[in-house]
């Protein structure tokens, strides 16, 4: 099964992402819109989003 | 007249001397700490540098970080209470027991000594810290609270020892009962040097101690770690690295390919061990299993869960 996060309307796979060994973060699991998470620890750090894959939007 | 042993002679005396470094200057971890351990020895034979004293409290843990300190080598323990420091107060190995010992806390405490403070452990905060006593005096239990209260305000450095000590560690692990916090919680703004892991990697603790001694504080980064021993993201520095790279994952732990399927913390973890090792630096967690992240903040609960099959595949 893949690993979806989603930030700001947008839905990224993560499930290859090293920062997120078995789909989960810091305490976070992915299946989950993050984006206040996101902000609260990468405020700034659109870098981050930007190396994610987009897969789809949150609707 | 024997020019051999005239000629030995001058090399050892040149070799003793940490100044002197012939290129190309070795600048692994191993060759930085031993130039520190020789540097430091010079100091305290030419009293250049003055031997301090060294209080290790233990709070509420495992005494893992103490059991850790005694499979240092480069320096050794021993080498580091006898020439190092000089460790007053430590309920593990000193002589001293009971009333005894705590008196020379208390000494510590409201005398004039100038002393480096060590903590392995949480603080435990309920009930007025009775969740966790150090010891009894005239009748009354002195709380861990208390200790590191009284002592972190007097002594001249605070360094941070282990998992439990920097944030809470094991001990604060849900549902942590003992309301465990890290030291920084109890000394307001005091600086404390934090050295995350669990346990601590003897060297990072007599590699602080060391330069302590030589140079005064090291160099920190924004969570207080000594960066010449917090800087390197394990996964960067990884020998299972190159199959990441691939997308190489092992599916058990038997395989000797990348171990991010089944939870490896390396990715989000900075510290030295894949270049440093452990047990006498011949190896390290992931020869054997993953990464468990025990250098990293949140460890263990934002580290979790340490290790599971078949979570995610594309």
């Amino acid at each position: 099964m893949p690993a979806y996060v989603g930030v700001n309307g947008v839905v990224y796979d993560v499930t290859n992402n090293a920062a997120w060994s078995l789909a989960t973060h810091f305490g976070l699991s992915a299946g989950r819109d993050l984006t206040a998470e996101f902000a609260s620890c990468h405020a700034g750090q659109q870098w981050i989003l930007a190396q994610l894959k987009p897969i789809g939007r949150l609707i | 007249m024997d020019f051999g042993t005239a000629e030995t002679n001058r090399e050892a005396d040149l070799m003793s001397k940490s100044d002197i470094i012939l290129p190309p200057e070795p600048v692994t971890n191993e060759a930085i700490a031993q130039r520190l351990y020789l540097a430091a020895q010079n100091g305290l034979q030419s009293g250049q540098v003055k031997r301090k004293k060294l209080v290790w409290l233990e709070l509420n843990g495992c005494s893992g970080n103490v059991i850790s300190l005694l499979n240092g080598f480069q320096p050794d323990f021993e080498y580091a209470i006898t020439q190092m420091v000089d460790l007053v107060y430590s309920n593990s190995m000193m002589v001293a027991d009971g009333e005894q010992a705590i008196n020379r806390l208390f000494e510590l405490a409201e005398g004039d000594e100038d002393f480096i403070l060590g903590v392995e452990g949480a603080v435990a905060l309920k009930n007025e810290g009775m969740y966790h006593l150090v010891g009894n005096r005239n009748g009354q239990p002195v709380t861990g609270l208390q200790a590191a209260k009284m002592l972190g305000e007097k002594a001249s450095s605070v360094i941070a020892i282990g998992a439990c000590a920097v944030d809470g560690g094991p001990s604060a692990a849900r549902p942590n009962l003992s309301q465990s916090v890290g030291l920084q919680a109890v000394l307001g703004d005091r600086e404390i040097i934090k050295l995350p892991g669990c346990p601590v990697h003897p060297d990072w603790f007599l590699g602080t101690l060391a330069h302590l001694l030589l140079y005064g504080q090291p160099d920190l980064d924004q969570q207080s770690r000594p960066k010449m021993f917090y800087s390197d993201l394990l996964h960067d520095r990884c020998p299972r690295r190159p199959y990441f790279d691939k997308g190489v994952f092992s599916e058990t732990l038997g395989e000797p390919y990348c171990l991010f399927k089944l939870g490896c913390r390396g990715p989000v973890t900075r510290v030295d061990c894949p270049t440093r090792q452990w047990n006498g630096h011949v190896n390290w967690p992931i020869g054997a299993s993953t990464c468990i992240g025990c250098a990293q903040s949140g460890f263990p609960d934002r580290m979790a869960p340490f290790i599971s099959y078949n979570t995610t595949r594309e």
